[in-house]
Formats: C-alpha cells, structure tokens, sequence
C-alpha cells in the first residue's frame, strides 16, 4: 500500500473493529458488482433456508423454479 | 486433473498484522471478485495445498477462477473468451462527429479542425450503416450514440436529425436507445441541454474543465485566446438547477479533469469549488492523465509519470470521500472488451463520412494511413478494410506479435491492454490502476465496511 | 348460473390488499422452508461422489463448469456459452462408462445444463430432447446407488422434457411426460417410479411447493398456447390430468385437489357444474397454486358475463389480487386474459 492516509485508515478501522475470523477462511465483498459481468446475477439468493438437501450451493443461481421457462 | 492457483490474482499485504486473524484482500481478475482471505489460507493456495478447503470453498475458488486448471494456458483462454464475449455485447454503438470544428485550442488536443460539417449525404449513409449493423448483429437490445467532435455541438442539426431518425429505427425494432456527448460545454446552455437530455436521450454529458480557472483559462481557450472558464461553469450551474436536471439519471454531467504536472495541485481546489456550488450531488467527477495525441506530445513533455498519477489518483478519490461525494465502486470489472476498437459492432463517423475503429483517429494527421481507416460511407463497401491494424488486437496477443507486457500482466482481464493503440506505437501505457491496485482494494474495503469519512 | 350469484360471491375480494413486501430473510426463511429448490440438488450430488470416490478437485472442478455454463445460458450469452460448450464436451470425451458412477453423476451434471443450452439458445430441440432422455437413465443408475435424492432431478427432468416437447409444439409426447410424473407426484403410492415420492420428502410443505410448481409451470404454460387448446377446453390439459385413478398423497393441500377437480370439469365442458363446486369451495387461498386460481377466476367472471356486473373498484381489486397474489407479470395477464370484462 502506497498511500499513507489509507494506511491510517485502515488503521483506525482496524483498531476499532471487533475481530471476527471468517466463516471458511474466506469472505467475498463485491458479488454483485462482478456478477454485473460475469453473466448473469448470482447475488440474492433468497433460498438458502429452502434448501432440501445437506448442503447449498455456493452461489446459488436458484430462481425456485426451472430454468425452462 | 491438477489444479493450481490462478495467476490472475492481486493480493494486498495482510491488513492489521498486528491482530490475531491475518487477513488479506484477494482479488482475482478473471472473475473480478474480491475477497477477504486468512492468510494462512491464502499460503495454502500459493502450494497448491488445497486439502483443507471445505468442497463448499473449493468449488467457489473454481467458480471464482481463482483455484484453475494446471493444463490450461490461461492467457489464451482469457482471450478466447474475450474474442467471444465481444460478439455478446448486445449493442450497436456509434460514435459520431458531425463536424471537425471546434470554438477551442487545447495545446494538448491532437485533431486538425475546420469548418466542415457532416452532410446530409454523410448522414443519411450512416443510417444505412445501422441498418446493416442490426442486421448482422441479430441479439442487439441496444442502439448507442456517443456525440463527439471536434465540439458536437457545433453540429447541432445534424444530431437532431440523426437522433430522431436512429431513435425511430431502434423504436422499429424494439430496442432500446441510448446517448452520451463529449462537449467542451461551451454551447451547452440549458436549452439545449434540456433538448438533448429529454429528447434525445443524452444522458451523459462529459464536459472537460482542467481543474480551476486559473489553470483552465490557460490551456482550455478558443482559438482567439479567450478564456472559457466562467462561461462553461455558469452554463453548467445553470443546467445543475433545472427542476428536471435529475429527472432521467442521477449525475447527467461528467466533469473531466486533464491532469499534468502544472495543475495537478489544483485537484483538490477544484474539487472544495464544485462543493462550494452545491454540485456535489449532482455531478460526477474524474480525473485523467495528460498523455500523447497525435503528434502533440504533451503527455511526455509535462505528463505525470503513471506512478505519479496512482498516487495522486487515490488521494483524491479519498478527497473525495471526505467531502462526502457518493463512490461505490471503484475497482475494476472483468472486461471482454479493451474498448470499442475491438468490437465490430463499433464505429466511429466523422464529418467526412470516414469511418475509424478508434476515435482517437479523426483529424489527426498521425492516423490518416490506410491502415487506421475502415473506409468511407460515399464508398462503395466494397471498398472497407475490415482488417485496421488495431481490430486484430487480441489475435495480435495471441500470436505475441505485440505487447509482450500484457500476456504476463495480472491485470490483464479486467485491463485487457489498456490502450491498444498506444501498444502499436510503440508506447507503453498501463492505466493508473496498474500502480494503484492494492490501494483501491483497500480504498473499496474501507468504503464497503465502514464510513470512510470517519476513519480521515 | 346466474350471473349476480357470482357476483355475490366475488365480493370476497372487496377487502383484497395487497401484503405489504416482506422485509428480507428471517420470517420469511422460516415460513418457507422445505421449499423445492431445482438449483441445489447438483450440488447435492457433488457432494455425494465426493463421498463416494476420490479426485474431488476434478469433480468440484465439472460442477463448477456446469454452474458457468448455466449462467452465461441464462444471460443469453451466445458465444461465450459455446466456450464452456467446449470444456464440457472435452469433460464428456473422458467419461469411462466402466467408471459407472463417475460416469453417470458427471453426465447428470453436464446434461441438463447443455439440454438447457440446446433447448434455450439454439433452440435445437432434439438435441436437447437427446440429452435429457440420456440423463434420466444416469439418474436411474445414481438413485440404484444410493442417492435417493436423484428423484428430485428425475421429476424435474421429467417436467423438462414435457416443457421442451410442449415448446416444439409436440403437445402429445409433452402430455404424456407430464402425466406420468404429475400421477407420481399425486398419488400415494409409487405409480410409475421406482419408490413413492413420500420416501424422499421432507414435509408435507415441501410437497405442496413442488405441486404448485409443476401445476403453474404445466397450466400456465398450456393456457397462454392456444394452439395447445381453447382457454377453457384445453385438451393438453385434459391429457395430462384426466382421469387420473389415483388414491390422492394425503399431504396433497385438499383445496388445491378441489381446484383440479373444478379445472377438469370446467374443461370437460360441465361449466355449470365446476363453477358450483368453486362456489361450495375455500380455492382462493395462497395455498392452492396461482394457475388454477387464476384459470377459475377466469372462468367465474367469464360465466354469463358475471364480470361485467362488478362494482369498479372491485373490479381494481380484483386485477390487483392477480397481479400481487397470483404473481402475473403484465405480459402474462395481458396474454393469458381472455376477456376485457375486468379492464
Ligand atoms: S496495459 Fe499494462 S496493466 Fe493493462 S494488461 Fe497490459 S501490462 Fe497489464
């Protein structure tokens, strides 16, 4: 990092917040953004407590429904 | 199958190395997706150790093409992909000058001008050209025009009677229609703005102003000498105050800033002037460097260097912040596209009737080779090169003929090559975001998760 | 009927608002759970072979593939689909039908989606008929192994392939394979198929979802082709519904059992006799799928003009609860409706 007022920023920021780890090791910020581009909304999914199964899908594209119109 | 991790990837230093969980943020330029990472993660991935990823992890590393394939070559593929992502644009877009005048003499502008007008000829040939856009490119849902010039504005006509008859042709076909103009703003009173904003469907109207007007009037002048700052700011804070002004879009003017080495500590000055007109929420700011056009060198003679820019860059969009202008997203997409030049089913019109895959080729003596130009629209078709040096980009990449640079270039999805053109001559031109990415990674962090302003 | 008695009883929806838009996730979670999720079952499935048999980053890696080439199909992405059409079918050319398993869970994961390809940006229908009929082999196989679940893709692709029929205009092979997994799906007992839906379900909740589903995906679908039958004679309907002979799954919603049978009368031509039904019945309630409310409502402001005895605002009321209840997009109202008496 070049800038010295975003690392103190960032500082700051860190110093306030309360650490909290990551579910998975691993966190995305900006699915809707690069979703704009990489076809196709994957954000949003409102199914997840839906799910039948075991598990869900990272990223569900589940429109609760078919595809086939 | 092995798998390994993409080298398509941008990672910042660990975030707060003090605290007990080691964060990154990983941003991979296939996909442009950005994330927060542990670090101990983030090692795991480096050797390939991909055991500890949950299936859940694992599969959205891969859908994230940030875990790949080991047997693919990734820069070909990202270039096969692009060449076919190109053809799903979905839109025709022009680019259209109807004159190769303008009121001004920017000393860094590379175009000749004159007073020569597009004719009615010239313009009914490029309706013709449309037409058989649409007619190849059957999944179009968009006409686009972007008003260009030398000053479009002093084409006045011609835009009106080319608007009204392409926006009937879109209505024909049930599409849709959109504009922008590149102006200098001189003309553009609030008239004419309302015309062209809820008749013509401009809703962008990028308008240069090389910071204050001390620095302005110096170098953005007519070709008499005169200055044009107050004359351009006041046609702007009229048009800011009509009831209408928001009615289409949120920041209908773009203001562009030109930034070299004798202005660039005016940025901020300029920025607490539009802040002082009440402007704040209603346009929307940027700023470029100052580069080569043409034969006019500028870029070289009082240019920023790029590292220089980037630096700069991120401290005025955190200006910015701080004086509360509304920014939400600042990092960089995945890109099929470098620009228009690639994109058949994007032209560029001038007065003349020339049609140029770049725009930065009209009335610019350095561009008037064969090889720059498509053809002319009082030409037979027959008669077009569809071969112009910089449309055979990403072949060109492919077979490395050029910009040896790019194929081993992290950025290279979401940048795609920046400036073809600039390649081609020899010149190597990264885009600001180059020098500045871990930076706006965590500009972008800091904006998602916190208010900035607080934190400065 | 006369026509002011159904007027009588459509005042019903004097009081009709609209819900006011739920506030996001939590409630809503809850009340919803047990929904059928098409999407997830694949990942389902991922997760079963890597159970099952080793090279987990390959597996993970074809499902991811599917997953892309699914979306850039849903964006109409034309060219670049045929980019991961390519990385599919390189996948395709390595599957050993002796790798049973891998073989059949991998082609169940690719099959569908370059059905969909095929079905939904070529519009080659037999291609896509080729891949669906392949996969509910692979699904055979897969629920013989173990999965169980496999009878979720199997009902979809079954509602699939009556969809691709039904689209190509073949509405007889469309009716044919709705009718099979509508009677399993009906019934109690396991019809057609290997074991009985209720071994797989997970509620009686769940059940009704996946009916409305299919209910709404077939009738909708039927009633705005007229080319599949006249509004309130459609003979693919009736080919799909009538005469089913079946003892009714007992989770089955009752009111959305009245509402067929008011929908097969109606379409067997006793009008008088459905619309009684629908007057002695509770069918307007947000359990019983949207097309068949919509298509007895219809039918009741159709009878003898009934719908044009309505007050105004009822009749607003009236094209709101279609709008916001049954879920009609304008363009559907505006195909499906067959009359202007509520305009
Ligand atoms: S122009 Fe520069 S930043 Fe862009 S891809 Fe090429 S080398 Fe990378």
């Amino acid at each position: 990092m070049k800038s010295k007022r975003l690392k103190m920023a960032l500082q700051k920021f860190s110093e306030a917040r309360i650490e909290g780890g990551l579910e998975d090791g691993f966190e995305v910020m900006n699915l809707d953004e690069a979703s704009s581009t990489r076809g196709g909304n994957l954000a949003g999914c409102t199914c997840n407590n839906g799910s039948n199964y075991t598990t869900k899908p990272p990223d569900c594209t589940c429109n609760n429904g078919s595809n086939y119109a | 199958m092995i798998f390994k991790l993409s080298k398509y990837i941008v990672v910042t230093d660990v975030l707060d190395p003090n605290s007990e969980k080691q964060q990154r943020i990983i941003f991979s330029t296939r996909s442009g997706i950005s994330a927060l990472i542990e670090d101990a993660v983030y090692q795991k991935l480096q050797v390939g150790d991909f055991t500890g990823l949950g299936n859940n992890v694992l599969s959205r590393f891969m859908d994230y093409e940030i875990i790949v394939n080991n047997e693919e070559d990734e820069f070909q593929e990202i270039l096969k992909l692009n060449k076919l992502g190109v053809k799903d644009t979905k839109s025709v877009s022009m680019t259209i000058q109807p004159t190769a005048n303008c009121q001004l003499g920017c000393f860094y502008c590379g175009q000749v001008h004159s007073k020569q007008t597009m004719s009615a000829d010239v313009q009914e040939k490029i309706l013709q050209r449309l037409i058989y856009q649409l007619d190849r490119q059957r999944d179009t849902e968009l006409v686009h025009t972007t008003w260009y010039g030398g000053e479009p504005l002093m084409g006045y006509s011609a835009i009106i009677n080319l608007s009204n008859r392409m926006q009937e042709i879109a209505r024909d076909r049930g599409l849709a229609y959109g504009a922008y103009m590149i102006t200098n703003g001189l003309s553009l009173k609030k008239d004419i703005f309302t015309e062209l904003y809820l008749h013509h469907k401009i809703t962008r109207f990028q308008i240069t102003i090389d910071t204050v007007k001390e620095h302005h009037d110096k170098r953005r002048i007519t070709k008499k000498g005169e200055s044009t700052f107050d004359i351009i700011m006041k046609n702007i804070v009229e048009i800011c105050a009509l009831e209408h002004y928001q009615a289409r879009v949120k920041h209908p003017i773009f203001i562009r800033m030109n930034v070299d080495e004798s202005n660039y500590q005016h940025v901020t000055e300029f920025i607490d002037y539009i802040v002082s007109l009440g402007l704040k929420d209603k346009v929307e700011m940027g700023f470029f460097p100052i580069s080569n056009w043409g034969d006019k060198n500028a870029g070289d003679e009082q240019g920023l260097t790029t590292n220089e820019f980037a630096e700069l860059e991120i401290e005025w969009l955190m200006y910015m912040q701080e004086q509360g202008f509304t920014m939400e997203y600042i990092l960089p997409l995945r890109n099929y596209d470098v620009c228009m030049v690639v994109n058949e089913a994007s032209e560029v019109y001038d007065a003349t009737g020339n049609i140029t895959p770049c725009y930065e080729f009209p009335y610019t003596p350095k561009y008037e080779d064969k090889k720059y130009i498509i053809g002319n629209l009082l030409e037979d078709e027959s008669t077009y090169n569809n071969k112009t040096q910089v449309r055979g980009w990403y072949d060109d990449l492919a077979t490395c003929n050029v910009s040896p640079k790019c194929s081993k270039c992290n950025l290279f999805p979401v940048c795609n090559g920046g400036c073809p053109k600039d390649w081609y001559n020899g010149e190597v031109k990264c885009p600001t975001v180059k020098a500045n990415i871990e930076d706006k990674l965590v500009l972008q962090y800091l904006m998602d998760k916190s208010s900035l302003k607080t934190l400065m | 009927m006369n026509a002011s008695i159904i007027a009588d009883y459509l005042k019903q929806f004097e009081d009709y608002a609209p819900e006011p838009p739920k506030e996001a996730d939590s409630s809503a979670a809850s009340s919803n759970s047990n929904k059928f999720d098409n999407g997830h079952i694949f990942y389902a499935l991922l997760e079963y072979i890597i159970r099952e048999l080793p090279e987990r980053e390959k597996h993970t890696y074809c499902y991811s593939l599917s997953q892309k080439l699914l979306r850039v199909c849903q964006s109409k992405e034309r060219n670049v689909a045929t980019y991961f059409v390519n990385k599919v079918e390189e996948q395709y050319a390595l599957l050993n039908e002796e790798q049973a398993l891998e073989y059949h869970a991998l082609r169940s994961i690719f099959n569908p989606v370059m059905a969909y390809y095929h079905y939904y940006l070529q519009h080659d229908y037999e291609r896509a008929e080729g891949y669906m009929l392949g996969l509910l082999e692979n699904i055979d196989y897969l629920i013989g192994h173990g999965f169980l679940d496999g009878m979720y893709m199997k009902i979809e692709q079954y509602l699939n392939t009556a969809r691709v029929y039904f689209n190509a205009g073949q509405y007889d092979k469309s009716a044919r394979y709705a009718r099979v997994v509508m009677q399993y799906l009906l019934s109690s007992g396991k019809e057609t198929f290997e074991f009985p839906f209720s071994e797989v379900l997970r509620s009686a909740n769940q059940l009704n979802s996946i009916l409305a589903l299919f209910f709404n995906g077939l009738i909708f679908k039927a009633l705005a082709k007229p080319e599949s039958g006249a509004f309130f004679r459609n003979d693919f309907l009736l080919a799909v519904f009538r005469e089913m002979d079946i003892s009714f799954n007992e989770m089955m919603e009752p009111a959305t059992r009245d509402a067929l049978a008011i929908l097969l009368r109606i379409s067997e031509g006793e009008e008088e006799e459905g619309l009684e039904m629908a007057l002695d019945t509770q069918i307007f309630n947000e359990k019983v799928p949207a097309s068949m409310r919509y298509f007895v409502l219809t039918a009741l402001l159709h009878h003898n003009n009934a719908g044009d005895l309505l007050p105004e605002p009822l009749k607003n009321n009236i094209r709101l609860y279609q709008e916001k209840e049954l879920g009609l997009t304008a363009s559907q109202i505006n195909v499906l409706r067959p009359l202007n008496a509520i305009v």
